[in-house]
């Protein structure tokens, strides 16, 4: 006959029989939950099935995107040092400057991220400050129904078949900072001496339909036919292609001028294991590779990519890497709201 | 008889500017409610072909749908503790006189004056050092702040063209100061209530850039949806979800011309 103990062992025993699945699976980062600053959009969707979702079932960790702009979020976690909303924020080369010089980046060293060995040498712009996941570059782009004569470099922008008809980024964004300073150095000028671009500016002056910050505009431009030349950052040139658009893509003879986005751990984080597994994860292959393959900008690891669309990614590869110019970000930031005042009173 | 000319004239231009201006503001809405329906992968004007498969997407893009939802919460909440706010300042400051009372007034429409970017980094700092930052609570608190001044204008000018003779006749009949508040005072203003609302909710819901400061994972507003998602994707999903917006806006005025006729309210 069954006790009231026996079937209380009994009970237990099969309590923890039931559980002990549950204790084997128990995982690092059980209830860890990281927060990032999207870039929102198609950004997250990949990030989240390249990196959040496959860590979610390995290590048990959360990962969350709060889209808001880069620049925002760099702000905010500037104004708010003790208790920073994110663990990693997601921001463009201009952006990295200052959260290095407000102390909020955590180097990232190999033995703890060791994907970082995987990068493309030489190719962090700020030391062990930030992990670049992805390569922007300005190119030329045009409506190759509108305008049969190949263009070739931003000087070709200046042409008198153009007039009327040239659409480009202004200095707030930094697609313009780029094309200013490839004006400048190939005009014998650099980031100390930029009046060479703004001679070269001039000449386009009378060809320009429109300058604007907004890169939507932009491809509203070139989509609408209002504008049938200009500068654009390659993925989205790409993107324009793919939605059938006439728009050619062209490596600029003047040189790649590019910006990279980073990952960039934040100092003061509660969880530092969990952020250096996110990070790992990030630079692997499959996420690098998946970047690359929707937006079509350049990777910054020694992914493979088939050769389709390898061919499509003007910076692809080591090859690639070393069309890339360097920049100094720090001292552009210096400069840029003295540029910025000159070229608005110059285009005006 | 003199000729009428200037005043033909007149007739006429003012009919072309206001046929000008109806253009005008009607035009967006419509290149957005046609880009919407394209069949093309471009957010293109005019669509090329007819479909409704961005809407299709847009419903299936939880990130869109849950943005929207929270936009609604965080609209009604921030209207609803608004029009509460603001009722008890604008009747305080219309029926007593009181020290400092200019100064409230100005205090109540200052974040009007402020950059709506300084306003949000300083409440970013502020509601951090006192343990809401980040919170739902935060960002209501903001939202309340940007569409209090809204409705305390409204409200006071609502209030200033009340006749209080209906209320001096409901105390005659001895009727206690918070039942003439209920009876007479609450649904003579009614208007004005439901135009101070219209403002909150419509401010509320279209901010971007308090929202930015003050959201946090998992309370992002629509239009921060939008605005991140245009930084990296460009198409006709943001149409189909545009005139989602423009939809509901339409249903609401024709709720409010329902209820209180359109020419009380505004």
């Amino acid at each position: 006959m069954q006790t009231r103990r026996t079937f209380l062992v009994s009970t237990v025993a099969a309590g923890a029989v039931l559980a002990a699945p549950a204790i084997v699976r128990a995982k690092p980062f059980d209830n860890v939950t990281l927060t990032l600053n999207g870039f929102g959009g198609d950004f997250d969707r990949i990030m989240k099935e390249t990196v959040a979702d496959p860590l979610k079932a390995e290590t048990g960790l959360d990962v969350t995107y709060a889209p808001g702009g880069s620049s925002a979020a760099v702000a905010k976690t500037i104004a708010t040092p003790d208790n920073p909303p994110f663990d990693i924020v997601l921001c463009d080369s201009p952006s990295v400057p200052e959260l290095i010089k407000a102390d909020m980046i955590d180097p990232v060293t190999p033995d703890k991220v060791p994907n970082v060995a995987n990068l493309l040498p030489g190719l962090p712009e700020f030391g062990q400050h930030g992990v670049p996941f992805m390569i922007s570059s300005s190119v030329i782009t045009y409506n190759t129904e509108e305008t049969q004569t190949p263009i070739a470099s931003y000087a070709d922008l200046a042409r008198p078949d153009l007039e009327g008809r040239v659409a480009l980024f202004n200095l707030e964004n930094t697609g313009g900072v780029l094309y200013l300073l490839a004006m400048a150095e190939a005009n014998g000028g650099g980031i100390d001496n930029i009046d060479p671009a703004f001679a070269a500016l001039e000449r386009i002056k009378p060809n320009i339909v429109t300058l604007t910050s907004s890169t939507v505009s932009l491809i509203q431009l070139f989509e609408q036919r209002e504008a049938t030349a200009g500068a654009l950052w390659n993925g989205r040139v790409f993107a324009m292609q793919n939605a059938g658009q006439p728009m050619a893509m062209v490596a600029p003879s003047e040189g790649i001028y590019s910006l990279m986005s980073y990952y960039n751990p934040i100092k003061g984080t509660k969880h530092p294991e969990a952020v250096a597994t996110y990070l790992n994860k990030a630079l692997s292959d499959e996420a690098i590779g998946a970047i690359a393959n929707f937006f079509r900008y350049g990777p910054t690891t020694t992914v493979d990519l088939p050769k389709a669309v390898a061919d499509t990614i003007i910076t692809f590869g080591p090859e690639g890497r070393a069309k890339i110019k360097t920049l100094d970000w720090t001292k552009i930031a210096e400069k840029r709201s003295g540029w910025i005042e000159r070229f608005n009173r110059t285009m005006a | 008889m003199k000729s009428q000319w200037p005043d033909r004239f007149l007739a006429v231009a003012g009919v072309l500017t206001q046929s000008l201006v109806y253009i005008t503001m009607l035009l967006p809405p419509i290149i957005v409610v046609g880009a919407s329906l394209t069949a093309g992968n471009s957010m293109v004007f005019p669509p090329e072909g007819l479909s409704l498969r961005w809407y299709h997407e847009a419903f299936q893009n939880t990130a869109f749908m849950n943005a929207f939802v929270m936009s609604l919460e965080l609209g009604f909440a921030a209207m609803f503790l608004s029009l509460a706010i603001g009722f008890a300042g604008a009747y305080g400051m219309d029926r007593y006189r009181f020290f400092g009372r200019e100064t409230l007034r100005a205090t109540a429409l200052s974040p009007l004056i402020v950059p709506v970017v300084v306003l949000g980094i300083g409440l970013l700092q502020l509601l951090t050092a006192i343990g809401f930052g980040q919170t739902f609570f935060g960002l209501l608190i903001g939202h309340v702040i940007i569409t209090l001044p809204y409705v305390v204008r409204t409200l006071t000018t609502s209030l200033a063209l009340l006749d209080r003779s209906y209320e001096e006749a409901a105390a005659n009949l001895r009727a206690a100061p918070h039942v003439v508040l209920r009876r007479v005072t609450l649904p003579l203003l009614l208007p004005g209530f439901l135009s101070a609302g219209i403002f909150a909710f419509v401010i509320s819901f279209g901010n971007i850039t308090l929202s930015i400061f003050l959201g946090f994972a998992g309370a992002e507003t629509l239009p921060v949806q939008i605005f991140t998602y245009v930084e990296h994707s460009y198409d006709p999903t943001l149409a189909a979800v545009s005139t989602m917006v423009i939809v509901l806006t339409v249903i609401i005025m024709l709720a409010i011309e329902r209820i209180a006729g359109m020419d009380k309210v505004l």
